[in-house]
């Protein structure tokens, strides 16, 4: 093959302006994915927010209790699974799609690429959403026993801990959920990828 | 011999074979396929369900691998490519054209036909000006803005030419390319593949069960049970409407 010229070219420009592109022109089925990852890290925030805000306020349900650890590992497996679930599915059913690409020109890397950094995106929102939306459960679910205002007493490195662990877990898992089906889509010879119906 | 008088074949099969493992049974869906397309020809493959013809695309298109034969095109052995020179030669050397389409959906008609000019590293201001050039060529001057399903079958395959024709290929593979598509809307189609064809000089190779393919193809492969039962040039083919035609 003529060595010199026998190059294939997909910028990291290109490569967000297209993540971008199919995540805005996508919005909708966005949306429910994102929605999935949401619901996930809000449950765990509530969690981890309420039992913070109990220690702080020196409530009893604050110490640290075997259940409350339980719930814990409960809320990141239950976090997991529906992070999992959502960009799995979001990522599968574009496996011809993914064909469709690799018959353009792309190459295994850029698939992976365009998924990993798609699904890191969509983790991040998710993480966010779900983090805001955490805030708010606390508060409705503390206001009556620890007042409406209890949820201010947690010191802001706290909160920030407790948001950074939030997109560790739907970032992280979201990444992981979508290397998955991004791997297998790319690695298939473009024929069976073009012939994959779910 | 001159230069001149040397063939080009763009494309090039040797034996040839593909088969499937379905359990215990072996399906031979190419086997033994010798085939020698030259530059700039129209060629088209004909033969019923089943015989191979989506296979020997996705071999000479590099979309999946032989069990045994040789491919070349341009007089380079695909089978010896690894995974970045074949995405290269998808890139450069082969336009591909489904029967389903296959555009990107979230994608309008003109992202569409830039995509593999992103791959080729064409920047931007070249790439949006020749997509415009070449949907205005197919006819979609107006559309450009669309997107897949807010087009008809008809324009939706347009598009898929003009992407097809985006990086300059040596060669056109062409599925089916009406399967989808009412007999006007495919006859369109398939005087756009064969003017495409004499105009810019691009090998078309094009399966179909659709006899109005003869008018326009130089020759045509009969394809059966995975091999090639025989190969007809147009003047014979024509010869022999024209005959039938005087009897
Ligand atoms: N992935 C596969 N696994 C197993 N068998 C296959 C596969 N793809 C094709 N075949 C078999 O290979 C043979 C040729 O199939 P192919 O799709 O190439 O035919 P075709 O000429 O394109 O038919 P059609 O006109 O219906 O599109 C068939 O018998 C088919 O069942
Ligand atoms: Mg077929």
């Amino acid at each position: 093959m003529r060595e010199r010229e026998a190059k294939i070219y997909f910028p990291t420009s290109e490569v967000f302006k297209l993540v971008i592109a199919f995540i805005q022109k996508r919005f909708s089925r966005v949306l429910l994915t994102v929605s999935g990852v949401t619901l996930s890290i809000a449950f765990y925030t509530t969690l981890v927010l309420t039992a913070t805000v109990s220690r702080v306020m020196g409530s009893e349900a604050g110490t640290l209790k075997e259940y409350y650890i339980w719930m814990l590992i409960l809320s990141v497996l239950v976090a997991g699974a529906g992070i999992m679930n959502s960009i799995f599915m979001a990522v599968a059913e574009r496996t011809r799609e993914i064909g469709t690409m690799k018959c353009l020109g792309a190459l295994y890397r850029h698939i992976l690429e365009i998924f990993l950094i798609e699904s890191a995106l969509l983790g991040f929102i998710g993480g966010l959403l779900g983090y805001i939306v955490g805030i708010f459960a606390t508060v409705a679910l503390t206001a009556k026993t620890l007042g409406a205002m209890a949820i201010f007493k947690i010191p802001g490195g706290s909160m920030l801990a407790v948001f950074a662990r939030a997109e560790a877990i739907s970032v992280g898992l979201s990444v992981l959920a979508a290397a998955y089906p991004a791997y297998r889509a790319a690695k298939l010879d473009p024929a069976e990828a073009l012939r994959f119906v779910i | 011999m001159s230069i001149s008088e040397k063939l080009i074949y763009t494309l090039e099969t040797e034996g040839l074979k593909k088969y499937y493992k379905m359990g215990p049974e072996i399906v031979k869906a190419l086997d033994g396929v010798d085939l020698r397309v030259v530059k700039g020809e129209y060629i088209s493959i004909m033969g019923p369900s089943g015989s191979g013809k989506t296979t020997l695309f996705n071999m000479v298109g590099g979309l999946d691998k032989p069990t045994a034969g040789k491919i070349y095109i341009d007089e380079v052995d695909i089978s010896k490519l690894d995974a970045y020179e074949l995405a290269w030669l998808r890139c450069r050397k082969i336009g591909y054209i489904f029967q389903t389409f296959n555009l990107i959906p979230v994608m309008t008609a003109l992202e569409n036909v830039m995509l593999p000019m992103i791959f080729a590293g064409v920047d931007a201001e070249e790439r949006r000006k020749r997509a415009i050039e070449l949907l205005n060529r197919v006819g979609l001057g107006d559309r450009l803005e669309h997107k897949p399903v807010e087009l008809s079958g008809g324009q939706q395959q347009r598009v898929a030419i003009a992407r097809a024709l985006a990086n300059n290929p040596a060669i056109i593979l062409a599925d089916e390319p009406t399967g989808n598509l009412d007999l006007d809307t495919g006859r369109s189609i398939i005087m756009l593949l064969h003017e495409l064809n004499r105009e810019k000089g691009v090998t078309v190779m094009a399966a179909t069960h659709d006899l109005k393919m003869i008018d326009v193809s130089d020759r045509i492969v009969w394809l059966r049970d995975g091999k090639i039962q025989r190969i007809e040039k147009r003047k014979e083919v024509s010869l022999r409407v024209y005959r039938i035609e005087e009897a």
